[in-house]
Formats: C-alpha cells, sequence, structure tokens
C-alpha cells in the first residue's frame, strides 16, 4: 500500500513543477482585451511546453508505468505553488497523447498544441468548443463525434482560425472559439473508448487543477488566521474559525486522495478512469468552490479588496467548474451510473 | 505508488469470506428483536464461533491467542464482517479496549484471570467512561473511588455504557483524590456487574434501540487486585486502549454499512431509470465522499504500514467519513420523496443510526479542534 509515487517520478514532478513555476514567475497573467501577460513570459512557457523536460515527458514518458500520475501530480503542485495555473497543461498533455495515438509527427516540436475533450463525457454537442490560450497555443484539437457511435473525428484548427471570447469569469485564462467559416482539418479517428479515455483524463487534471488551487487557499486562509490580530487574540483563537478551517482542510485532502487514486487509475487500469474521474472533478468543483468562497470570507475585509487577488483562484475555480461537464454534470453521470449498477462505485480490486 | 492490499492481505480476506459463506446466515438480522434475549444469545454465540475458528481477537500478540495481524489484515478482516452483515458480538469493548490495557500495564496474574474468558467469548465487558457531565471532558469525571482496607469503594454514574445490560464485567475510570491537574487522581477499575450497589439501567437511543445504559454505583466494593496499574494513574493507563489502532477498521465496516445503505435506497427509488437531476446528483455526492472516506483509509494505512507518521490523515479519517455518513443517510431519506413515509422503508432509521457517528468516540467538534490545532497549529 503505497500512495506516494516512486522516488524518481517523485523527482521528475519536483523539477517540472520548479521549472514551470518558474516560467510563470510572480507575475499574476491577467488578459483584458489587449493582453497583458507579458511576451518574455510567454516564451518561457511556450519553451517548457514545446522543448523542455514537459515535452520529454510527455515525448517519450518517464520510464515508469507512473506517466498520468506524474501529470497530474505537476498539475496539482503548479497550481499551489503559482497565484494561478498559468498555463494549459491538462489541455496540452491531452493533445499529446491524442497526437502521439495517431502518429502524428508533429506532436513534438516547436509548437504547442492544445485539446478539447468536452463534448465526449455528457458536454453538450451544440454549445462552441472554447480552447485556452488562444495566443499562446498554435493548434488546437477537438474530438467530434463520428457518424458511427463508435469513433471521434479528431479536428485540428490553426491559431489564425480562432477569434477570442468575451472575458469570461477568469481573466487568467483567455478562451478562444473557432471563428465563423474556418475549415478544421481532419488528422484521422479514434474509437470511442480512447476518445473516453482522453475526456476522462482531461477531468482528471481539471480535479488536479482545483486540488492545488484549493489547497493553497486553504494555506494562505490558515496563515491569515494564524497572524491577524483583533481583540487582542490572533483571529485562530476562536473555535468558529478553527473549525470552518478544519473542514477545508478535511475537504482538501478527500479530494487529495480522489484524484491521487484516480491518476493511478489513469496508469493501471485506464479503462475504469472514467467514473473516477467523473467524481474527482465532480466532488472537486463543489469543495473548491466552497473554499474560495469560505477563504474571501475567512479573510474579512482584505478578502475583498482586488489587491489581494482571491478573484483569480476563485475565477479558475469557477471556470472550471463551468467546463463541460460541469461540476453538477460530473456529480449527476457519476450518479446515473451508479443507479445503474444498483451501487456506489467500489476500489477497484 | 499501489492502492492495493498484499496478496497476504487479499488471500485472508478471501479465506474469511469463504468462511462466511458457510457459517453465517444471510438474513440473521431478520430473526431477532434487536437487543432482546434471543439477539443477546445469538451475538454471545457469534463470539464464540470465531474463537472455534482462531478469530477471537486477530490482532492479539499470538502468545495470547491472537494472529499477530497486522494493519492490513485487520481492515480486510473488518471489511470482509461488515460486507456480509456479520454480527458485531458482545466481546469486542473486552478485546479491543480493555485487552490492550491488560496486556500493557496488567500484573501477569491479572492477565492469566482476564484475558483468556475474553477470547472465549466467555466474559463479556462494557465501558464506564463517560459521565453525565463528563463527556468529551472526560477527566472531569466524578464518580468516586475511596480506598477502604484491600478494596475501593465506588459510588457515582456513568453512562453511554455501551452493552451494559449483558454484560459481565466493567472497567472504569474513578476519582481516587483531588488533584490540581484534573486528569491525576483516576484510578482504573474492575469490577463485576453483579457487585452489591451496581445498578444497571438501559438508556433508550432516538432510534429506539437500546445499546447503551446508565450504570449506577452506590458504594459497590471493587478489589484492589481489580485495580490495573497504580492508583492515580489511570487517566495514563487509559492511552493504551488506543494501541489497537482501529481508524481503517472502523472506516472500513462504516463504509460497508454505508454500502448497503445505498443499495437499497436505489431498490427503493420508484423510478429508477428516471431519477431526477438532482437525485443523481446527491448521489454522486455520495460516491464520491464514501470512495473518498475508503482511499484517506488506504494512504492511512500505507502511511502506517510503512511506519511514517501517519499525522493528518488519522485525525481527519473519522471526521470526514462520519459527517459524510450523517449527510448521506439524511440525503437517502430525502431522495426517496414520500416514499419514505412508510417505516418499512427503513431509510430515516438508518438516518437516525447514522446520528451516532458523528458524536460517539470523540464528537466532530472534539475532531476538529484537534486538526486545528495538531494538525494545522493554529495558535489559539
Amino acid at each position: 500500500m503505497q500512495s506516494e509515487l516512486s522516488a524518481d517520478s517523485q523527482d521528475i514532478v519536483h523539477e517540472l513543477t520548479t521549472t514551470l513555476t518558474r516560467a510563470c514567475g510572480d507575475t499574476l497573467p491577467a488578459f483584458g482585451e489587449t493582453e497583458q501577460y507579458t511576451s518574455a513570459v510567454f516564451e518561457a512557457v511556450r519553451l517548457e511546453l514545446s522543448q523542455g523536460g514537459w515535452n520529454e515527458l510527455l515525448t517519450h514518458g518517464a520510464g515508469g508505468d507512473e506517466d498520468s500520475a506524474i501529470v497530474a501530480r505537476v498539475v496539482e503542485a503548479v497550481a499551489l505553488a503559482a497565484p494561478v495555473l498559468a498555463f494549459p497543461l491538462a489541455e496540452n498533455t491531452l493533445a499529446r497523447h491524442i497526437m502521439l495515438a495517431l502518429g502524428d509527427d508533429a506532436a513534438a516540436g516547436d509548437g504547442v498544441v492544445v485539446a478539447d475533450t468536452s463534448r465526449v463525457l455528457g458536454g453538450a454537442q451544440e454549445s462552441p468548443v472554447m480552447f485556452p490560450y488562444p495566443k499562446l497555443a498554435d493548434r488546437f484539437i477537438t474530438l467530434v463525434p463520428g457518424p458511427d457511435a463508435d469513433s471521434y473525428d479528431v479536428v485540428a484548427y490553426e491559431s489564425g482560425q480562432l477569434q477570442p471570447t468575451p472575458q469570461t469569469v477568469d481573466s487568467t485564462r483567455p478562451l478562444g472559439t473557432v471563428a465563423a467559416g474556418a475549415q478544421g482539418a481532419s488528422l484521422g479517428t479514434v474509437t470511442r473508448g480512447q476518445a473516453e479515455r482522453y475526456a476522462a483524463e482531461a477531468l482528471l487534471f481539471a480535479a488536479a487543477e482545483l486540488l492545488g488551487t484549493a489547497d493553497r487557499l486553504t494555506q494562505q486562509t490558515r496563515e491569515h488566521l494564524a497572524e491577524r490580530e483583533q481583540f487582542g487574540n490572533k483571529l485562530s483563537a476562536n473555535q468558529a474559525l478553527r473549525h470552518r478551517l478544519a473542514d477545508s482542510f478535511v475537504q482538501v485532502e478527500t479530494l487529495r486522495s480522489l484524484v491521487w487514486y484516480a491518476a493511478w487509475i489513469a496508469d493501471q487500469a485506464p479503462q475504469e478512469l472514467p467514473e473516477y474521474a467523473l467524481l474527482g472533478k465532480g466532488f472537486g468543483a463543489e469543495i473548491a468552490w466552497t473554499i474560495a468562497d469560505e477563504s474571501i470570507q475567512l479573510f474579512g475585509g482584505m478578502g475583498y479588496t482586488w489587491e489581494l487577488g482571491l478573484q483569480f483562484p476563485a475565477g479558475r475555480i469557477a471556470s472550471r467548474a463551468l467546463e463541460a461537464p460541469t461540476g453538477p454534470n460530473s456529480l449527476e453521470l457519476a450518479g446515473r451510473l451508479t443507479v445503474k449498477r444498483g451501487s456506489l462505485v467500489g476500489l477497484v480490486a | 505508488m499501489d492502492f492495493t492490499f498484499s496478496e497476504q492481505a487479499k488471500t485472508f480476506g478471501e479465506e474469511v469470506q469463504e468462511w462466511l459463506a458457510d457459517n453465517l446466515d444471510a438474513d440473521w438480522e431478520g430473526q431477532f428483536v434487536p437487543n432482546g434475549p434471543e439477539w443477546v444469545a445469538f451475538q454471545a454465540e457469534w463470539d464464540r464461533k470465531l474463537y472455534a475458528r482462531g478469530w477471537g481477537a486477530i490482532y492479539w500478540p499470538t502468545e495470547h491467542g491472537g494472529l499477530g495481524a497486522d494493519l492490513e489484515k485487520r481492515a480486510v478482516f473488518s471489511r470482509a464482517m461488515a460486507e456480509a452483515g456479520a454480527p458485531d458480538g458482545l466481546g469486542k469493548v473486552g478485546k479491543r479496549l480493555l485487552s490492550p490495557v491488560l496486556l500493557r500495564h496488567g500484573t501477569e496474574e491479572q492477565k492469566a484471570r482476564f484475558l483468556p474468558p475474553i477470547l472465549r467469548g466467555e466474559q463479556f465487558w462494557c465501558q464506564g467512561f463517560s459521565e453525565p457531565d463528563a463527556g468529551s471532558d472526560l477527566a472531569s469525571l466524578t464518580t468516586k473511588g475511596e480506598l477502604d482496607g484491600d478494596s475501593l469503594i465506588i459510588t457515582g454514574q456513568k453512562t453511554w455504557t455501551s452493552h451494559a445490560p449483558y454484560s459481565d464485567w466493567i472497567f472504569a475510570l474513578v476519582r481516587t483524590s483531588r488533584e490540581s491537574r484534573k486528569q491525576a487522581g483516576i484510578t482504573f477499575v474492575l469490577l463485576p456487574l453483579d457487585t452489591p450497589g451496581v445498578e444497571v439501567r438501559p438508556l433508550r437511543q432516538i432510534n429506539g434501540r437500546t445499546e447503551f445504559a446508565e450504570v449506577f454505583f452506590d458504594g459497590a466494593r471493587a478489589s484492589l487486585d481489580n485495580v490495573i496499574g497504580p492508583i492515580g494513574e489511570g487517566w495514563r493507563i487509559a492511552k493504551a486502549l488506543l494501541d489497537f489502532e482501529r481508524g481503517a477498521e472502523m472506516t472500513m465496516a462504516r463504509s460497508a454499512t454505508i454500502r448497503a445503505a445505498t443499495r437499497s435506497v436505489i431498490e427503493d427509488y420508484p423510478t429508477p431509470d428516471s431519477v431526477d437531476a438532482s437525485v443523481a446528483q446527491a448521489l454522486g455526492r455520495s460516491a464520491a465522499s464514501c470512495l473518498g472516506a475508503e482511499i484517506n483509509t488506504l494512504r492511512l494505512l500505507g502511511a502506517q504500514m510503512s511506519g511514517g507518521e501517519p499525522g493528518s490523515l488519522s485525525a481527519l479519517v473519522k471526521l470526514q467519513q462520519s459527517e459524510y455518513w450523517r449527510a448521506a443517510s439524511a440525503e437517502n431519506v430525502r431522495s426517496l420523496g414520500s416514499h419514505a413515509f412508510l417505516a418499512e422503508h427503513d431509510h430515516f432509521e438508518k438516518y437516525l443510526s447514522a446520528r451516532y457517528g458523528t458524536i460517539a468516540s470523540g464528537t466532530s467538534e472534539i475532531q476538529r479542534n484537534i486538526i486545528a490545532s495538531r494538525v494545522l497549529g493554529l495558535p489559539e
């Protein structure tokens, strides 16, 4: 019984987290119509995603059997370390997996590719697909249901074919949709099973990001309660606040259990991943939102200032929670699987 | 990473499952009135059956008749028993709570006198700790133990004493002196429940059952031969109760109860093919929390077995699962709507039974205090 990664995998996670966090720097990405993120940071991120250790991991693996778990841990760790996760690690991983499955030689190289799988597991087919960072990535791929029920077309767009969406709830993660009239290029097809696997991975990585963000907020709130004084005492002297923070901690650790377990399943029994990934995303969306809300409250007046910046992780949590399948949708889908089976999903034997 | 039990533990679990299939009537519960005389006799017989199989107390050291089972084996044993709906038996308090105290602090004579009949399922014990004015703040207990020659004269009252109505002996914490620290001056003493001056009054719970009792002591005389450890050091002695760490076992057992309750509520859905979205979401939430509890436990087991410090996981396992069970069992009732009105759908009774989880063995509020202080290190 061992919930930790192997020592080698932990080293890889640590190295990648350090490099990626350094690339993000202390700059909080804020995108308006004029896109304020510095080009230097952009270039550092592009380099790491397309040529650095991250690229190496996705192209050649880590040499063990923990590749997906490593990616999930990096996503979690960077979300914990950075003000908000400033680049599409999850979407880039998915894109690389899909293109490698197609034998596409462009999987590695100078470009940054991101993928969307929102239409596979319960996403609304009529909603426009939204790709993250339209000006950072070079290529955008999506899975479109094929003519039969057993396959999905892999359709690619180039960066010039996207238009920015109006500002969303998350100003640190700009989105783009396909411009009217733009035609995507078909890269091939994947089976339904493969598509569901990729979509499940998307949920897993979203849950990992929610975990890191919620963990960061809980730790920041803890520090605030331990330092701020009123009425001659630290705020943490008040039992009501101690209990609320304890509840946040319990929720974070339980989400950590779900994410780490799903990440292990992604490597060991990928065919089982979808239901566990739905649970991770659904539970994560719910508790992360509660924790973000609690953090604003427990920081008091300071929590309500622009300068403290809680609106950024709150916006990131909201955007992940609202991505298809949304948090509530994910729980509903998992619940319907439960009814169909007649019992709650158990641990994999 | 590896979230699976070892092959050895899995094999043991299969062995337990096979034995249960041959030795337990799956419908036993429906044959008895809970807590009635036949129910008590069945539970006692179950303890003797387990002993005959060599599983009287698998976590005891082998030299005292146990298997010396490690944490993993204890967890799979507990899970197999719970999944089969096996009776709890009447021996758990003696085997799990008193025995580590005897093993660590008892004299050889006390061990020889008490451990064998506990193991064989011939003698059942209850725990006399909580009092009406000393629940979470147990150290404030006031039941007196006055020295009189070779005896302690005990006067006072205990409450929430599990299984006292059908136990033979009680182990109790009594106050033998008043010191500046309230934890000091407490003594750990054993006495038979048929001692003159001891009265047991069953205590009925909100779910209608009587699994607990109040125990009144009116000048009851306990022999000093039945005091464990030195007079006045009972609080320290009692800490040995925790030697047989049971967080993982309790979680696995409770998880099986929750899963069984969920299966039965799904069976009771009027239209399972078209459950409302909110009901499906609630089930999804329940699935995530139930699984989360089990994985928290696996992480705890992994940390304990590798000799690491379980730290934060140990504190949160009980809190998370008991609060989840509380919420989920209430949601099970609500999700059935008016179907739940009839008592034959026993989901409301299951909810009332679940309410015990956030109160016993350290309330949720105490667990939160522990997390805030020891895990989060919040200054007070």
